[in-house]
């Protein structure tokens, strides 16, 4: 048994400290529901952990000149809770809402969730929705901005330097006329891992029931959560209606094959996502 | 909820050990703690299929805290049984505890005892062992094709060796009546291949084992049995030792469906480990390793079925092919028991059943809820509705038709095992079930959503049974049923019941603690259960086949008769009467219509002990006559999206006849739980392995998902009816209700699926996959078809 050490800052001056520690081996733990199975099943043998729960600097919600920032160690479940979220970043609070169970979204936080990079993770496909930039500290105490493309470097798998670690997200405020939302499908009702997600943030006009701007997120079908940037150009200046949302499921459906040829689940996702496109429709534009 | 004339019964009362439950008092095996406790750890096979070339375990035991690695060449050179259930010439032996031949992935390759679990599990990692990887067959059709690689050498039956020839460890070919002419009579003959899938008991309690040297040189065990003395025979004869050299304990279980039935060798390891080291010994398993060593036997069943032109049935084949995986836990009964189960869903004159078990590089199955039924029920229940809509007869009329009825026979575990009906409540069960879930309006009408017409409706209904015990008319030559129980009154008037039949979590327990109250009269509350041990109860079969309530509840209501009858006569004495002119009610006794000049029971109790009249006291010992039939009715009404193949249970009518309900609480929650438990098993539950390595793809709860609390229908939308029978052979008129509440509920989603988007699914589970793909290829044909008319008018117009 090799020995670990874990480290539990308790401000950000503390984590850069502890951060100078850090080798490829350690592990960075935010809510640990992820990390802690791995460590059950010796999937994984860190020489360091550095326990992010304890610094309380980054749990916080707020907005700063249009603005939204979270803190790294914000819960699943605070997330969901906040009337700002609820207001001006709606598909966050949606995927926040359909996230594992009532304990993991107790334990589980954004800065885990990014960091973990894992292609079916919920919060991503409303981040890139939200276009939301990752802050990142290093061990000289060093802060920088990165957009969340940037952070997901591939299945579980982040960009970001030994020495560095996740310690919030910020994306602008989408208040009206911006609505958005957020789909998922697993394989039963609750508790579940996303088989494909989708988030739907557009700027929609009800005078002319129009849709004059869309930013369109994909998850669990590709590498990491995307965003359909094609798409997003088409649904601009269109009128919402049934052909509308029929185009639109069969885009997503293209978009799905390109993403994931050849793949064993392909024929069952490019199928099914149009049901995930019409609960999209029906949550935004009640038909 | 029928009105009966019971004080006691029928009601809904607290299970008697349900405060301690839920103030965290209750210990289960795995909280036991004994000082100089060793943990046990199993290293398992990382292959399928592989022969241990050598092993070497010198750095194993240099790790700290270790005191114990055994290997193959350490156990017992005695071929063993999993579970003790079957009469002894029928009993299956083919595994040693630890083996050189390892069969699955997950298998028993050493073992360790050590100071901590770490220690163990460390020590684990030390054990150098070289394989020799042979070639797997992972599915029952791998297996049996000629060039698989034999899986088990040797193996008895009884003390018989079973020929080995392949995979196949044993089949079956019997005939009741005239098939050949029941199907040259018939006017319509339909003939089907389902396929059930491979889910896990995922019951909440993991197996755990805690085996304690005692001063006497005997061990205490300690373990998450369903039978404290099914094991005792087990683990004795593994271990080469005589059965009461073990004193097994009695423990309250976290569930089982049938997990616990046998011993998954993790408690005869542990026991061995106990003896060799002298000290206390605990294993528990993890989660994964519970996927690796238990599980519902897929079955492919094909089903060949004779009906007139009425819908009478005239004759009825079944042939099962049963993956038992890599060790035949309950021998070949699982074959025997789906194939015989289909002889007993309906009336039929001519009947043959063939079959063959199979061993498979894959964990080795077990019981699961409803012990071959379930498949069965699988076949028959989706045969019947395919028939019905061939025939032009009402689905639910198709079955009424062909109903067994009271003074049938009935073959309850497989056709060896012979009782005649004498109650049923089948036509309770599917008047109330029809008119519950609004067949006749909701047949015919898909649309609920006008402006969402991809999701569409439907209704469906299968009915079925389960069996109450084993019991036969005459002793059958298949299975184990028999049961004790001793009574005792103490002197404060309580009345002590010391049994050995194991509550698995249903509330076997409190049932008998009921049954005992309503028979003498006493307070629910004034009866105690011993939890007890195998050194001071009777004998007593394991608590499987829904026997815990019908069996093993016989003896309980024949001792509580005799233990009131030395009760009425001693307050004879007292009140100067004869026994026939005294009652006993609540805790008191009195003469008839005088219930104001009672004497207490405790009173009467000490009178007759002080005395020296005797001990009100009892031991019975009951071998039960029959093993009735619980009949149950499922209806369910379920919306399908027919976009990602969603399907959701939005209403459902739960029907049983259970005979004389003792606790209705309990009841409702079996209902419920079988529910449950069938929809889960009907949507989403398998277990994968890889084909070619045997590798588990989901042996956890996050890969293998069960249906939460969110995919049941509201409860308001879930009915419970239960019919007003009366079980003449039961205690107290019960019968049983554990597993017959689930056996139907698949086919019933699979035939409400059918009539919502006219998609027929064969192979459990019907995934969101496969019916989204044939929902698509049923609208493809439909496009195809439309297009076809339109060219037809078309060229007509022309």
């Amino acid at each position: 048994m090799s020995s670990l050490q874990v480290l539990t800052p308790k401000n950000n001056t503390e984590l850069a400290e502890a951060l100078k520690q850090a080798t490829p081996k350690s592990k960075i733990l935010g809510g640990g529901t992820d990390l802690v199975i791995l460590l059950n099943k010796d999937e994984i043998e860190p020489d360091l952990i550095i326990d992010m729960t304890a610094n309380k600097e980054l749990n916080y919600i707020k907005e700063e000149d249009g603005d939204i920032y979270i803190g790294a160690i914000t819960t699943i479940t605070e997330i969901h809770d906040s009337e700002l979220i609820n207001e001006k970043a709606r598909c966050l609070a949606k995927a926040c809402e359909k996230f594992g169970s009532t304990q993991i979204r107790n334990k589980a936080t954004i800065g885990g969730n990014i960091a973990n990079a894992s292609p079916a993770g919920d919060t991503l496909p409303a981040l890139k929705a939200l276009d939301a930039e990752v802050s990142v500290i290093n061990s000289k105490g060093e802060a920088r901005f990165l957009p969340l493309g940037d952070v997901l470097a591939g299945p579980n798998k982040n960009s970001l330097n030994v020495d560095e670690a996740v310690i919030g997200v910020k994306f602008s405020a989408h208040a009206k006329p911006w609505i958005s939302t957020f789909a998922k499908l697993g394989t039963r009702t609750a508790v579940t891992i996303s088989r494909i997600s989708l988030a739907v943030n557009v700027v929609y006009d009800e005078a002319t029931n129009t849709i004059n701007d869309a930013k369109i997120a994909l998850g669990a079908v590709g590498k990491a959560a995307f965003r359909a940037a094609k798409l997003e150009e088409e649904l601009k200046g269109k009128v919402v209606n049934k052909e509308l949302r029929a185009k639109f499921a069969e885009k997503l459906s293209e978009v799905i094959q390109e993403s994931i040829p050849g793949r064993a689940s392909l024929p069952y996702k490019k199928e099914a996502i149009k049901g995930v496109a019409y609960q999209a429709f029906e949550d935004l534009f009640s038909m | 909820m029928p009105v009966n004339k019971y004080d006691v019964l029928g009601k809904r009362l607290d299970k008697i050990e349900a405060r301690q439950k839920a103030t965290g008092k209750l210990k289960f095996t795995g909280d036991l703690k004994f000082p100089g406790m060793l943990h046990c750890k199993i290293l398992r096979s990382p292959h399928a299929h592989a022969i241990v070339k050598s092993i070497d375990t010198s750095e194993a035991f240099k790790v700290d805290g270790v005191v114990d690695v055994i290997t193959y060449e350490d156990v017992p050179k005695i071929l063993s049984m999993h579970q003790f259930l079957h009469v002894p010439e029928v009993m299956y032996y083919d595994s040693y505890l630890l083996e050189k031949h390892v069969r699955h992935v997950g298998d028993r390759v050493a073992a360790v005892a050590a100071t901590t679990e770490e220690a163990a599990k460390e020590a684990l990692k030390k054990i150098k062992v070289e394989y020799e990887i042979l070639p797997a067959a992972i599915t029952a059709e791998d297996a049996l094709k000629p060039d698989a690689a034999q899986i088990h050498e040797e193996a008895k039956r009884g003390d018989k060796p079973v020929e080995l020839k392949g995979n196949v460890l044993d089949t079956c070919d019997v005939t009741i009546g005239d098939v050949d002419k029941g199907f040259a009579d018939a006017d319509y003959v339909i003939e089907r291949t389902y396929r059930t899938s491979k889910p896990n008991n995922g019951q909440l309690e993991r197996t755990a084992v805690v085996c304690v040297p005692r001063d006497d040189g005997r061990l205490d065990v300690y373990a998450t049995s369903q039978g404290i003395h099914a094991m005792r025979m087990n683990i004795s004869h593994s271990l080469g030792i005589p059965a009461s050299k073990l004193n097994c304990h009695r423990m309250y279980l976290g569930g089982t469906f049938g997990a616990h039935i046998h011993t998954g060798f993790i408690e005869n390891i542990c026991a061995f480990l106990a003896l060799r080291t002298g000290r206390p010994v605990r294993g528990e398993k993890t989660r994964e390793e519970m996927f690796l060593s238990c599980g519902r036997h897929p079955m492919i069943v094909k089903v060949k079925a004779g009906f007139t032109k009425d819908g009478k049935l005239l004759a009825l084949h079944s042939d099962v092919t049963d993956d038992t995986g890599s060790y035949a836990f309950s021998g070949s009964s699982k074959m025997a028991l789906t194939a015989g189960f289909t002889l007993s869903m309906y009336k039929c004159p001519n009947l043959r059943i063939t079959g063959r078990s199979v061993y498979t590089n894959t964990p080795p199955l077990t019981a699961m809820r409803g012990a071959g039924n379930p498949q069965a029920h699988w076949a028959v229940e989706n045969m019947m509705e395919e028939a019905a809509e061939d025939l032009g007869i009402d689905p639910i009329e198709l079955r009424r038709m062909n109903l067994l009825q009271v003074g049938d026979r009935f073959f309850g575990q497989g056709p060896q095992v012979i009782s005649t009906i004498r109650s049923s409540g089948n036509d309770q069960l599917l008047e109330k079930g029809k008119k519950l879930i609004g067949w006749d309006e909701k047949r015919n009408n898909h649309i609920p959503y006008p402006d969402k017409p991809w999701i569409r409706r439907g209704v469906g209904m299968a009915r079925g049974f389960h069996t109450s015990g084993c019991g036969s008319e005459k002793p059958n030559a298949f299975i184990i049923d028999h049961s004790c129980a001793t009574l005792k009154m103490n002197e404060d008037g309580t009345a002590q019941l010391m049994n050995a039949a194991a509550d698995l979590g249903a509330g076997t327990l409190s049932a008998h603690a009921s049954l005992v109250a309503e028979v003498i009269g006493l307070k629910y509350e004034d009866v105690i259960v011993n939890l007890g041990d195998s050194d001071s109860a009777p004998f007593d079969g394991p608590t499987h086949a829904s026997r815990g309530l019908y069996g093993a509840g016989q003896p309980v209501v024949k001792a509580a008769e005799e233990v009131k009858q030395i009760l009425l006569e001693w307050a004879a004495r007292m009140f100067q009467c004869g026994p026939e002119d005294v009652e006993i009610k609540e805790s008191k006794v009195f003469k008839h219509n005088e219930p104001e000049n009672y004497i207490p029971v405790a009173d009467v109790v000490r009178k007759g002990h002080f005395s020296g009249w005797g001990a009100a006291a009892s031991t019975a010992s009951v071998r039960p006559k029959a093993c009735p039939p619980h009949f149950i009715a499922i209806f369910v009404e379920v919306e399908v999206n027919t976009l990602t193949g969603q399907v959701k249970v939005v209403n459902a009518v739960s029907g049983v006849d259970t005979g004389t309900v003792v606790n209705l609480n309990n009841v409702e929650g079996q209902m419920v739980g079988g529910l449950h438990m069938g929809m889960g098993y009907a949507l989403i539950e398998d277990t994968i392995f890889d084909r070619k390595t045997g590798e588990p793809k989901n042996a956890s709860f996050a890969g293998f998902h069960i249906l939460t609390v969110k995919d049941m229908p509201d409860p308001d939308n879930i009915d419970l009816v239960i019919a007003d029978t009366f079980e003449p052979t039961g205690p107290l008129g019960a019968k049983g209700i554990g597993e017959g509440v689930t056996n139907p509920v698949a086919p019933a989603v699979a035939n409400a699926i059918y009539n919502a988007v006219g998609v027929r699914i064969n192979d459990l589970p019907m995934t969101q996959e496969k019916l989204l793909a044939k929902i698509k290829e049923v609208e493809a044909k439909m496009d195809d078809l439309a297009m076809t008319q339109k060219n037809v008018k078309e060229t007509v117009r022309e």
